[in-house]
């Protein structure tokens, strides 16, 4: 075989009668077209956070932790849970209607100084996003001493 | 000789597929599961795969042409070469996937597939942007060196691809149990997505389950573990470049903070999930894990 045959070989695979910068527009095109259509049909999806998924998250992924408290956001989007395990401080948070849980250090969080009633939570990195937590001033002021405790601890073990 | 590509003709298949999964799902909801920006992410992580494959198919095509240049075997398009290719195109993308599991380099260029938590046929086009640049196509060059026309090559992937798609679904419970027995099925590819940590790491499979079972990875589905989706750290973005990349910045991440060259090479090469300090875990580990934990609830408590 020459590589002349090998090469039209090759383009015929590749064949598309289109040219690339007009078939990837109009494929983008059919793409929007198609989630517009999941989006009517499928309707929103998004899971309201509560005492229950956040349990049944948490024996799933960690089976040996329990939760010792728990902090529900009021617009049941997220929700920061102590456990029993030693590094204790979870987050949950909705992802259209599932769940994420990810372990944090009291660092990754502080009250927003100007609103009392949220607790905001960094970045903590590419994949997980900054969320604000909306709750009551004596929930957010609880957790608040609850954080500054369990920083106290971490500065004293290291 | 002029071979189709397969997945071209497929793209309309697919879309109707797709159209009518969702449908489906709003009557069936166990059966389908869609969510719109879950859907787009991979609608989107297909579209840009495909675009980056006009750049990635030069490069690959001018390295099999010259490997085919050192052929072992002259099979050209005999008869026998689409049965050969069948067999020997589904064997290495076997070992291309199970190496994409176990060694983190691949596993980053591949993650993006398994990064969903929802399983349908959506998912099935949440390809990677990656992985060409990663050399994940490494492994079909043997078949270049084996005697077998790279034209060959780039159609049984094609046809491989395709096969692909439909066994991404709730919707098909287990099939006929000799076809269950030989192919891959939606039953044994839900185990692979699966982050349930007895399913961790089984059924590479591309068209053939037989390499599975042949290699020790075959896990069947139990009814009574429903299967749940996505990665062991769930990410908690809908956007394609969250999905693309995350993995490849926390590689970066840990290769510069590696504290030994050791580290640094371990953390590129190693399973995913290795660490220096061993604070994070391997599937291996998990799969160790959750061993323990059952053998002690079963155990009977001492007095």
């Amino acid at each position: 075989m020459t590589n002349n045959e090998l090469y039209s070989g090759l383009w015929s695979v590749l064949k598309l009668q289109i040219e690339p910068y007009i078939l990837l527009p109009i494929a983008a095109s059919f793409v929007l077209i198609v989630i517009v259509f999941i989006r009517a049909v499928a309707g929103p999806r998004n899971v309201i956070i509560s005492k229950e998924n956040c349990s049944e998250l948490l024996s799933f992924e960690e089976p040996e932790n329990k939760i010792e408290r728990l902090l529900l956001s009021l617009d049941n989007a997220a929700a920061l849970m102590l456990t029993n395990n030693e590094n204790p401080l979870r987050l949950v948070r909705r992802h259209g209607d599932k769940v994420v849980l990810q372990t944090l250090n009291p660092s990754d969080i502080e009250p927003v100084t100007d609103q009392s009633d949220l607790i905001s939570i960094h970045r903590q990195d590419f994949s997980h996003p900054a969320i604000k937590i909306s709750c009551t001033v004596d929930e957010a002021s609880t957790w608040v001493a609850i954080l500054d405790d369990l920083s106290s601890l971490q500065l004293s073990k290291a | 000789m002029s071979l189709p590509d397969p997945v071209t003709f497929a793209i309309p298949a697919f879309v109707l597929l797709i159209l009518l999964e969702t449908i489906l799902g709003r009557f069936k909801p166990k059966k389908s599961n869609y969510e719109a920006r879950d859907s787009a992410a991979s609608l989107f992580m297909g579209l840009g795969n495909f675009a980056i494959g006009f750049l990635n198919f030069g490069i690959v095509a001018s390295v099999s042409s010259w490997v085919y240049q050192y052929r072992i075997f002259e099979i050209g398009y005999q008869w026998y070469a689409f049965i050969l290719i069948f067999f020997a195109e589904d064997l290495c993308y076997y070992w291309f996937h199970r190496l994409s599991h176990e060694h983190r380099l691949w596993w980053a260029a591949h993650i993006n597939h398994h990064s969903s938590q929802y399983y349908n046929l959506s998912t099935a086009l949440r390809q990677t942007w990656t992985g060409g640049f990663a050399g994940t196509w490494l492994p079909w060059i043997a078949l270049s060196l084996l005697g077998l026309p790279t034209p060959l090559i780039v159609f049984q992937k094609g046809i491989s691809l395709v096969y692909q798609f439909w066994i991404h679904t709730e919707a098909i419970d287990k099939t006929w149990r000799p076809f269950e027995y030989i192919f891959n099925t939606p039953s044994h590819h839900r185990v692979h997505h699966a982050t349930n940590p007895r399913y961790l790491d089984a059924n590479y499979a591309g068209i053939l389950i037989i390499w599975d079972r042949m290699f020790g990875s075959f896990i069947p589905e139990d009814t009574a573990e429903p299967c749940r989706y996505g990665i062991v750290k769930q990410i908690a973005s809908f956007n394609p470049l969250v999905v693309a990349f995350h993995e490849w910045v926390a590689l970066g991440k840990d290769v510069l903070t590696a504290k030994s060259l050791k580290g640094a090479f371990m953390f590129t090469f190693g399973p995913p999930g290795w660490s220096e300090d061993g604070s994070r875990m391997t599937s291996r580990m998990l799969k160790e894990q959750e061993i323990r934990r059952l053998q002690t609830a079963q155990s009977p408590p001492s007095e």
